[in-house]
């Protein structure tokens, strides 16, 4: 017992301390913080893609490239060259141009699109910012609205963007990332809570803008 | 994904070497030329090379380039291995068809699927050299001094909607493919170039053994 005893005090104590961060963060001002999206300094991105929608599995690359005006295309193509999907974006809307029809499927077009537009476009009109920062003074997460949708933004070390989830009614999306400072995301994870839609994106390589 | 694969396993029976820009003009025997293919064909067992894929994508002036090799032996034994900037492969051996992708292996068989079959029946008329006389495509043939130019356009109404035409570049010297393109639309095509090409080497079998 009196061996036992010790060792129990650490586990207690090392468990707070794991619990630490997260019950640690206090309100922060929201007046001096920005939203960037996660791929953002960039004029060209390649990704290889997992997509799985229900049963069925797909993968496939990703092609991001923005163009001097702002307008982005993205492109989804089989790892052979082949386009899958291809669709413009600026002034915060989408054109589909291009798809084939194993997409033609408008809930997975519109997430698609949904989910895409997180990754390459600020949230529109936030509304109801409120920031938390950790007990170093950096932001560590921020919660808002906007359109009907609660958003929650996580930031870790250097304030990165680590997470983003969305919920609007049953709609639930969370996606995790893998960033250096300044540099579009390595790892990109997307994952539906109320639908069967998982995309993996891994950065196969990048030009700066 | 199926479709896509099917369409790559058209060019099986590839060779090359450096190329030819002239224009080409229609061949006026194509029989005579099909047969020269079916000839060659016949003479050859085992395929070695190296690939350089680009997809042209001229709405937006991007070239992706990937690379890769590809191994092929009689009848009807294949791999088609990405490199760079990815690494992914199509195989076939022994009425399987696999795919390697993220070091995950997925296997089917064959006979399960309409499309594998498809792709099966593809290889077998390549390694043939019957390709151009069956009823998937419509074909043309073109030539200049030094290359035939086969422009294959699909008839099956499944490939037609990934593709709208294919071309086939082989070297008048040597009867081999050197250069293949994948046309979507005029602003969106894909090239593969065939480059240290080898022929008739042994390919031992655990080439194809995906794992």
């Amino acid at each position: 017992m009196k061996k036992s005893l010790p060792m129990f005090l650490l586990l207690i104590s090392l468990l707070f301390v794991s619990c630490g961060p997260t019950s640690q963060l206090t309100k922060a001002d929201t007046n001096t913080h920005t939203f960037e999206p996660p791929i953002n300094n960039y004029s060209t991105a390649l990704y290889k893609a997992h997509i799985k929608v229900g049963k069925m599995a797909f993968s496939g690359l990703f092609y991001f490239k923005k163009n001097e005006k702002g307008e982005q295309r993205i492109i989804y193509m089989s790892e052979l060259g082949l386009t899958f999907l291809e669709m413009s974006y600026s002034d915060a809307s989408f054109q589909v141009n291009k798809y084939q029809d194993f997409i033609d499927s408008k809930p997975i077009l519109r997430n698609f699109m949904s989910d895409l537009q997180l990754l390459i476009d600020e949230p529109a009109s936030p509304k109801r910012i409120k920031a938390y920062e950790n007990r170093a003074g950096d932001i560590a997460l921020v919660k808002f609205r906007n359109k009907k949708k609660k958003n929650f933004y996580f930031y870790g070390e250097k304030n990165i963007l680590e997470k983003i989830i969305q919920k609007k009614g049953l709609k639930h999306v969370e996606i995790r990332l893998k960033s250096k400072k300044n540099e579009v995301p390595q790892l990109i994870e997307i994952k539906h809570k109320r639908i069967k839609l998982h995309i993996k994106l891994k950065l196969l390589k990048t030009n700066a803008g | 994904m199926q479709k896509v694969v099917l369409i790559i396993l058209l060019f099986v029976q590839t060779g090359l070497s450096a190329q030819q820009t002239q224009e080409f003009s229609p061949v006026a025997n194509i029989n005579n030329v099909e047969e020269k293919l079916l000839a060659q064909s016949k003479k050859t067992n085992s395929i070695i090379s190296d690939f350089t894929q680009k997809k042209h994508i001229t709405y937006i002036d991007e070239i992706i380039e990937a690379k890769g090799k590809f191994w092929f032996r009689k009848e009807n034994n294949l791999r088609w291995e990405y490199t760079s900037p990815y690494q992914y492969i199509i195989a076939i051996y022994r009425g399987k068809f696999f795919i390697k992708d993220d070091g995950k292996v997925s296997e089917y068989d064959i006979e399960s699927n309409k499309a594998f079959r498809q792709v099966n029946n593809l290889i077998v008329k390549s390694v043939r050299g019957t390709l151009l006389e069956g009823n998937e495509f419509q074909v043309k043939v073109y030539e200049n001094k030094k290359a035939y130019q086969v422009k294959l356009t699909p008839k099956d109404s499944n490939i037609k909607e990934v593709l709208n035409k294919v071309e086939l570049y082989f070297n008048k010297s040597d009867l081999s493919i050197f250069k293949v393109k994948m046309i979507e639309s005029e602003q969106d095509y894909t090239t593969i170039s065939f480059h240290n090409r080898k022929i008739n080497e042994e390919v031992p079998s655990n080439v194809f053994i995906i794992n």
